[in-house]
C-alpha cells in the first residue's frame, strides 16, 4: 500500500514538473505556424510559391516602413514633452514601476506615451506567416492576413494618436514661454 | 511517511519527471529554435517612396502646441490597397 502511494506521489509530482517546464512559448508558435506554412505551401506551384514569398516580403516591409514611421512620431513627442518638464521646471517623481498616479498629467502624458511607444516596438517584431488553407483560397488566406496586419496598424495608430492627444492638451493646459 | 522520505520521493518524481520531458525532446528532434523564415527576406525599399525631412530638435524656442500638430500620422492605405490588389492576383 505503501509503495503504491509513493508511486502514486512520484507520478503527480513528475507531472507538475513536465508540464511546468513543457509551456508553449510564443517562439513555439510561430516556429509551429511556419512548419504548417511549409508543409502546405510545398504542395502549390512554383509560380505560387514565388508570388507568396514576393507578397510576404512585401508585408514585412511594409510594417517596417510604418512602424519605423510612428517610432519617429513617439521619439518626437517624447522630445515635447521633456521640453516641456524642463520649461515649467518640473519635478517627475519616481514611482516603483509599477503603481501610477494617473491624475498627475505629467506622469499620465509619460504613461501613455510609454504604453504608445512599448507597443510601436512590439509591433515591429511581429511576423506575419500566411495560413494556407488550400489551393482554391490562396486569394483570401493572403487577403486575411494583410488584414490583419491593417486592423493591426489601426490599433497601433489609435494608440499613438491618444498619446499625442493626451500630450498636445498637456503643452496647451498651462501658460508655457512662447517662442521667441 | 516521515518527511525525509517524503523529500526524497519529491526530489525523484521531479528528475523523472524532467528526464521524461528531456528524452521527449530527443524524440521529437529536438529544440527547434525560431529561425527568420526563408519566406521573409530581408525587406528592400521602395523606389517610390521619400525620406521623412529632418524635424528640426526641440528647444527653449520651439512652439511645443506647433510641432506636435505637426505629427502627422502617414496614411499608408494606398500600400495596404496595392497589397491587397496583389493578394487578389494570385
Amino acid at each position: 500500500m505503501k509503495i503504491f502511494l509513493y508511486f502514486f506521489l512520484s507520478l503527480t509530482v513528475s507531472f507538475f514538473a513536465v508540464t511546468a517546464s513543457a509551456r508553449t512559448t510564443p517562439a513555439d508558435i510561430l516556429n509551429s505556424q511556419k512548419s504548417a506554412y511549409d508543409q502546405k505551401v510545398a504542395a502549390y506551384s512554383t509560380d505560387h510559391q514565388q508570388k507568396l514569398a514576393g507578397l510576404s516580403q512585401k508585408i514585412t516591409g511594409l510594417n517596417k516602413k510604418i512602424t519605423a514611421d510612428l517610432g519617429q512620431n513617439m521619439e518626437r513627442q517624447g522630445q515635447i514633452l521633456e521640453e516641456y518638464i524642463r520649461r515649467n521646471s518640473l519635478e517627475e517623481k519616481s514611482n516603483n514601476g509599477i503603481t501610477r498616479n494617473l491624475n498627475e498629467p505629467v506622469e499620465n502624458a509619460r504613461y501613455w506615451l510609454t504604453f504608445a511607444h512599448e507597443a510601436v516596438a512590439y509591433q515591429a517584431g511581429k511576423i506575419y506567416i500566411f495560413n494556407l488553407t488550400s489551393k482554391s483560397n490562396i486569394k483570401s488566406d493572403t487577403n486575411s492576413t494583410i488584414t490583419q496586419l491593417e486592423a493591426d496598424i489601426n490599433i497601433l495608430n489609435s494608440k499613438a494618436l491618444k498619446s499625442q492627444k493626451i500630450i498636445k492638451n498637456l503643452v496647451t493646459s498651462r501658460q508655457s514661454p512662447e517662442s521667441r | 511517511m516521515n518527511f525525509k522520505k517524503l523529500v526524497f520521493i519529491i526530489i525523484i518524481a521531479i528528475l523523472i519527471g524532467f528526464a521524461t520531458l528531456y528524452g521527449i525532446k530527443i524524440f521529437s528532434g529536438g529544440d527547434r529554435k525560431l529561425q527568420i523564415p526563408q519566406i521573409i527576406k530581408q525587406p528592400s525599399t521602395s523606389p517610390t517612396s521619400t525620406p521623412k525631412p529632418t524635424l528640426p530638435p526641440i528647444d527653449q524656442n520651439s512652439n511645443l502646441e506647433g510641432e506636435m500638430d505637426k505629427i502627422t500620422p502617414t496614411d499608408y492605405s494606398g500600400d495596404f490597397s496595392s497589397l491587397h490588389q496583389e493578394a487578389s492576383q494570385l
